[in-house]
């Protein structure tokens, strides 16, 4: 697994965990992609940096349906 | 570090920006990392979060609710949920259960650092323990082993101040429970009711009437 960034950014409901890289504070798009923000908080914690943040966007998240990763 | 959209909003002058709540009954957000202080939540609000962290973290500038357990807040709004009393109407609720007159009688029990309320009145003095070598012909004398004794007068006892060294439960019942009735308390363990057996300090209050030569004026 590659640690994409010392940052990284989640935007649920509007980005793609699969093609965006995290990197960037952006929704999904075609053209935006893969400099967008990724879905979900588990996605994030996969491909950020050890040490680094994780910035997660208001919304609703329900636990249960992502974990974290031991480091 | 999970940075919210407040992380950075100060809790007693910000405004806080629309949240990103972390929920789900009874769910558990567990962090395991090598070094679990260097773990960082700010800006979130959490609601029915039971076990944060594997180990001490630190949660900054996160509104808060539902029950969380080995945590350090740090600039953090907390909303503590109330819990409900027990109440079941058995049996066993009005006799043995020791809580049976809280729950009646909606008592406050308040955990404190309790004094007595007055002084105690010594009611023994350690006769051996006084002696005089010049007795005075109007104290009240008494003939021992060796040597006269001179005994103090009970009246004459000073008073003095014991305080406790440990806490006691104080219990206050509100107004409109004062006369309530509780049924059976036979086990129950604070007031509104009349004490089942009575108990009384062991003060032991011994009087010495001694007459020696007759000469001794009497003092009662």
């Amino acid at each position: 697994m590659t640690r994409a960034a010392a940052s990284v950014y989640v935007r649920p409901g509007s980005s793609n965990d699969t093609t965006c890289n995290s990197t960037v504070d952006a929704a999904y798009s075609a053209s935006a992609a893969p400099l967008c923000a990724v879905a979900t908080i588990s996605r994030a914690l996969q491909l950020v940096e050890t040490g680094g943040v994780v910035n997660v966007a208001a919304s609703q998240y329900l636990l249960g349906r992502w974990t974290s990763p031991a480091r | 570090m999970l940075n919210g959209p407040n992380a950075f909003i100060s809790p007693n002058s910000g405004v806080r920006a629309p949240e990103a709540v972390f929920t789900g009954a009874g769910a558990q957000l567990r962090f395991t990392s090598s070094n679990p202080a260097n773990i960082s939540i700010q800006g979130f609000t959490f609601q029915t979060i039971i076990g944060m962290l594997s180990s001490s973290g630190v949660i900054e500038d996160s509104s808060m609710s539902g029950v969380v357990s080995n945590l350090t807040f740090a600039r953090s709004a907390l909303q503590l949920h109330r819990l409900p009393l027990r109440r079941s109407m058995g049996s066993a609720f009005f006799s043995h259960n020791p809580f049976a007159q809280s729950g009646r009688h909606l008592l406050g029990i308040a955990r404190g650092q309790i004094e007595f309320g007055r002084d105690l009145l010594i009611r023994q003095v350690q006769l051996h323990q006084i002696e005089t070598q010049h007795p005075h012909l109007q104290r009240l004398m008494m003939t021992f082993k060796d040597r006269l004794r001179q005994i103090i007068k009970l009246a004459l006892t000073g008073l003095t101040f014991i305080p406790l060294t440990f806490s006691l439960l104080r219990v206050k019942p509100p107004f409109r429970d004062l006369r309530r009735p509780t049924p059976g308390p036979v086990r129950a363990f604070r007031p509104t009711q009349l004490a089942k057996h009575f108990v009384i300090l062991g003060f032991i209050h011994q009087m010495l009437d001694v007459d020696q030569h007759g000469t001794t004026p009497n003092w009662s």
